[in-house]
Parts: structure tokens; C-alpha cells; sequence
């Protein structure tokens, strides 16, 4: 089918990744040649994707000296991914619209980022969003039960230590691309009933919040 | 269970009943790295005793596949038996040994399972943990709540 | 349900007795002065000339068992010169046997070592005075009886059978008694001498091949 293609294909042409075999490729065209539209059934192997973030947690925690520097770099990486993220689920969503558009309010933002960012990184929308009572430029997106953190066990010794950082950066990736400048970090925040229960907490700057007040 | 097991009646009842004492974790090196008692009925050692003996189970596993009578490859010691525990080994093929000390009656395929289903768990939440570093002692509550839940 | 192998140990550490039936896989045979003297013939080299001269007052049925010549391949020449009974010659060897890579008196330590570290971890572990009974692989089980006398009973069979301790107890109570130990000729706890003799022999031999366990 595209075999003059296949000198240009990362996969084909060379032995060095190991990806599905021809043959499989065939019934169902490996990631590189997938319809960038269709999210349905590119699902990716939960533990592969916990092996993959072990050992992005193991690399980083080599190389930091604490763990508020630990946060920030799951941060960093987590931001590369959401500035793509964000990309991505625009495209879909907006892509066979006749008039595109994109969220100029927090909230709807929020939202898009509860349901859609979510569901296209961890499978599943998120389980809440609350609005912080003490302080007007806190909001926060709370997920019961985060994937990435499903089999992670923090040791004592570094308590407090959230690897939802990485959710945190995805977070403020996608607000920074809306154009809501926020700092955002991950608490973990355990109920008796989920023990993983994390918080991702939303601290917007003053600019967001001037022009919210005018758009009212 | 039971808070007076002085009696001799519920000492011999406790033999009959199926029972999981504990459970060991084995690194390819010969270390205990994981020791858990489940239920009574067994003696109390101390951290340093329970190393002494994983230690020996390691060696006599070794020496056990060398004995075969019978051509072909035999496999170590997989369950060794005492008059009211046993010992059932699970060999992974990376050298992992996971070691359950269960009552005499618990049938074999009873404990497979439950062998196979505790080295699933192990592999979620101990090797995908970022921070267990392999062959080192396993410190993870996760581990240890999902083991509650499978044991009990 | 097959038997392989019977090991009879005394209570200082040393093999004093071996048969095997349907075994496939053989050790090597044991290096000169690595065994004791009537433990088995099948699984001792050929003892040199010298050896011979200083057994040869001996005229008691075990030392025909020394003095005889021969390894497993050589079962015909060992008949010739003996008038033993075919019985303690080791059976001719099948085709397909091959060989553990072991020295008969390294196998039998490895044997005893396993088999004492594991009643003293059974020992550890239940913290009472608890006897180990068996273990098994993939490819064989062995079996423990130990007498109150300190004598082990190994036995080795096929990964399926049931425990074979009331077998290994029934040597002990039938053959054992009435051959060896009431045997004028056998010399227990010698430390030099194994207790092999024909008519413990061929007994034990009956009893496991008259066993519902034999093929």
C-alpha cells in the first residue's frame, strides 16, 4: 500500500526499535501512521506506561538534590508534554467545525481541561474541580484515583512528595497556551477510600483574574 | 484468631485448618529482601534468623535441581514438607524466589494461584515503583496493603 | 509411580547403604576413599591391587562385595569372578543412561547436606521438634525417614507419589532389622564399613518391587 513510502518510515526501514512486526502493522498501522483524528483504541499498555514513568521519576531523582527541585523538573517534563497535549485535543475537537473556537473564560477552560486533556492523557476525565474559599486565585482539579500514581509507594523519607507533579506541568502547559498564566503544583491528598487521592492546585496570576473581572 | 491457643484442642485444630503463615521474597542473590507473617502457628525468629534461612533455602534450591535421578533439566525444590507447614517455592525466570509458608492441607493449585497473583503485584507495585531499587529490600505500603488484600 | 533411589545414612554423616531401581541418570563413580567399603558396588570405582591384599582376611559376605572388581559397564566380568548373587551387582546398565556429572561420594554428600539443612530449617521455622518429611521438584521427590537412632532413610521417586515414609519405615522395621542389625557380620556405626549385604539386599529389593509404588 505505501511501500514507496517505505524507505521514509522510521519503523520500516531500520531494525534498531522494537515495534510490532510487519504483519501487524498491516491490520493496524503502528502510531507513526495512524489518523492523528482518532483517539478511539490507541490505547497504550498501562504497565508500559508505568515502567516508562518509573524510570522517568529514577532519572530525574538522580539528578536533583531535594525533592522541591525533583517536583519542579516532573514539572518541566510534564509542560513539554501538556503544550502538546493541548495541540492535539484542539485539533480534534475543533477540527471539523466551521467556526473554531477557543475557551476565553476560566471556567469553561477548566472544564475543558477536567474532561478533554484528561481523558486524552490518563483515559479518564477527572473527579473534580473546586474553587479555593480562602484565597479568590486558587482553583484546584482534583482526580481520586491518578493513574500515574497507582503503583507509586513514596517512601517516609520523602513525604510530600507528589509525582503528580508531572500532572501539575501537563496543567499548566494547557493554561499557558489558553493564555491563563497560572503556577500549578500537585498535593497528595489521601481519603480512607483513595489512598492515592491527589490535588492539583491552580494558582492564578493576578492578570487572569483582572481580565476574568472584566469579561464578566 | 483464637486468643487462647494454649489448649491442646485448638492447637490440633489449628493444624487442620488451611493456613498462610508467610510470605519470603528471595533476589536472585541468595537476599531476603521481603519477610511478612501472616498467621500464628509458626515459631517467632528474629529479622536476622528469617536472612539466615532464605539464605539456606537459596543454596539447598540450587543443589536440589542437581540431584534429578532422571535425565533432562529438574527444577529446584518447588514445595518441601514438614509435618504441619510446607514450604512452596516459586521460581520467576529473572531468579526472583517467592517463598509461602502455608498449613500442610492447602492444595497445590490453590497455592499457584495464589503464588502467580502475589508475583503480579509484586511486578505492579514494587518493580513499578520509582523508588524501589531492584534486589534492595522492598519498603512499599502499596505492596504491602495490596498483599492484605489477597492474604489476609 | 517409580522409585529411583534409597540412601541409607548413620548417624555420623557417612552413606553406609545405596541401591537404585529405573535410575536413567547416574553419578560417576566415587574416587577412591570417597565412600565407605559396602555401601553399593555399582557406584565404586575399581579399587586398586593393593587394596585388595589388605582386605583379603576378610571372608565375611560384605567383603566379597569390596574385593569384587568392576564397574557398571563390566557387569558380566564381575559375575565371573564372584559368586555373589547377581542381586548385588548393579542391574545392567540401560542405553540411555547417562550421567549427573557428579562423583558417586559428592552426590551422596550433596544428598545429606539438602537433606539436614532442610530438618533443621523445618526444625527453625516451627519451632518445636518437627521432622521433614519430603520435597519435590519437577522431576523427582525425595523422602526422609529418620530412625530415633539417628539413621536416615533418602529415598527418591517420582515427583507424583504419595509420601513414601512408611515405605522407607517398613526397610527399617523389616529388612533393617533382620539383616543388618541382626546381622553378626555387619559391624553398625563402624565408620568404616557400609552395612551392603545380599540378603538385605535382595529383601529390600522384593519389598520395593513387590510395592503397589513399582511399575
Amino acid at each position: 500500500m505505501n511501500s514507496s513510502l517505505d524507505h521514509l518510515s522510521p519503523t520500516t526501514s531500520s531494525a534498531r526499535f522494537s515495534l510490532p512486526s510487519k504483519s501487524t502493522s498491516a491490520s493496524r498501522p503502528n502510531i507513526y501512521e495512524r489518523n492523528l483524528n482518532k483517539s478511539r483504541l490507541s490505547e497504550v499498555s498501562a504497565p508500559s506506561f508505568s515502567f516508562l514513568f518509573s524510570e522517568i521519576v529514577q532519572y530525574t531523582q538522580k539528578r536533583v538534590s531535594g525533592i522541591n527541585d525533583l517536583e519542579r523538573r516532573l514539572n518541566t517534563l510534564g509542560y513539554r508534554v501538556g503544550s502538546r497535549v493541548l495541540e492535539i485535543t484542539a485539533y480534534r475537537a475543533e477540527f471539523s467545525s466551521k467556526a473554531p473556537k477557543r475557551e476565553i473564560r476560566l471556567l469553561p477552560a477548566l472544564m475543558a481541561i477536567h474532561t478533554q486533556v484528561w481523558r486524552a492523557v490518563y483515559g479518564k476525565p477527572a473527579d473534580a474541580i473546586e474553587k479555593s474559599v480562602e484565597n479568590v486565585d486558587e482553583y484546584m482539579i482534583i482526580d481520586n484515583d491518578p493513574l500515574i500514581e497507582r503503583h507509586i509507594s513514596v517512601p517516609r523519607d520523602f513525604a510530600g512528595l507528589s509525582c503528580s507533579s508531572f500532572s501539575a506541568g501537563i496543567v499548566e502547559a494547557v493554561l499557558d497556551g489558553l493564555g491563563f498564566p497560572a503556577r500549578v503544583t500537585a498535593h497528595h491528598t489521601p481519603t480512607s477510600t483513595y489512598p492515592t487521592r491527589t490535588t492539583i492546585l491552580i494558582k492564578l496570576e493576578k492578570s487572569v483574574l483582572d481580565r476574568e473581572d472584566i469579561l464578566k | 484468631m483464637t486468643t487462647n491457643s494454649a489448649t491442646p484442642v485448638l492447637k490440633l485444630s489449628s493444624t487442620s485448618f488451611m493456613a498462610i503463615f508467610g510470605l519470603w521474597v528471595i533476589n536472585k542473590a541468595g537476599g531476603l529482601v521481603y519477610q511478612r507473617n501472616f498467621a500464628d502457628g509458626l515459631a517467632q525468629l528474629t529479622a536476622n534468623e528469617y536472612l539466615v534461612l532464605a539464605g539456606t533455602l537459596h543454596g539447598i534450591h540450587a543443589i536440589t535441581s542437581r540431584l534429578s535421578p532422571i535425565p533432562g533439566q529438574s527444577s529446584g525444590a518447588q514445595v518441601i514438607e514438614g509435618e504441619t507447614f510446607k514450604i512452596n517455592v516459586l521460581l520467576t525466570l529473572t531468579g526472583t524466589k517467592f517463598v509461602l509458608l502455608t498449613s500442610p492441607a492447602e492444595p497445590a493449585s490453590t497455592i499457584d494461584t495464589l503464588l502467580q497473583k502475589i508475583y503480579s503485584t509484586y511486578a505492579e507495585k514494587v518493580m513499578q515503583n520509582p523508588f524501589h531499587t531492584p534486589e534492595m529490600p522492598i519498603r512499599s505500603e502499596a505492596f504491602d496493603v495490596s498483599l492484605g488484600g489477597l492474604i489476609g | 509411580m517409580t522409585i529411583y533411589s534409597l540412601y541409607i545414612y548413620d548417624r555420623h554423616c557417612t552413606c553406609v547403604y545405596y541401591q537404585d531401581w529405573h535410575r536413567t541418570r547416574r553419578p560417576k563413580p566415587a574416587v577412591e576413599g570417597g565412600i565407605l567399603p559396602a555401601v553399593s558396588q555399582a557406584v565404586v570405582a575399581p579399587p586398586p591391587e593393593s587394596n585388595n591384599s589388605t582386605l583379603a582376611p576378610y571372608s565375611s559376605p560384605r567383603n566379597t562385595l569390596t574385593s569384587a572388581s568392576g564397574v557398571v559397564v563390566a557387569v558380566s566380568e564381575i559375575n565371573a569372578q564372584s559368586t555373589a548373587s547377581p542381586l548385588l551387582q548393579a542391574p545392567p546398565s540401560p542405553i540411555g543412561v547417562t550421567s549427573t556429572g557428579l562423583a558417586f561420594d559428592e552426590e551422596v554428600k550433596l544428598v545429606y547436606g539438602v537433606v539436614l539443612s532442610l530438618r533443621n530449617m523445618i526444625k527453625k521455622l516451627s519451632g518445636r521438634d518437627e521432622q521433614f518429611v519430603n520435597y519435590r521438584t519437577s522431576a523427582y521427590k525425595l523422602h526422609l525417614f529418620e530412625t530415633l537412632s539417628g539413621y536416615k532413610f533418602v529415598m527418591l521417586s517420582d515427583p507424583g507419589t504419595e509420601s513414601l515414609r512408611f515405605v522407607l519405615r517398613q526397610i527399617y522395621v523389616g529388612p533393617f532389622l533382620e539383616y543388618v542389625v541382626r546381622n553378626p557380620l555387619i559391624t553398625m556405626d563402624s565408620k568404616e564399613y557400609g552395612i551392603d549385604n545380599e540378603y538385605f539386599r535382595a529383601s529390600v529389593d522384593r519389598m520395593i518391587r513387590g510395592s503397589s509404588f513399582f511399575p
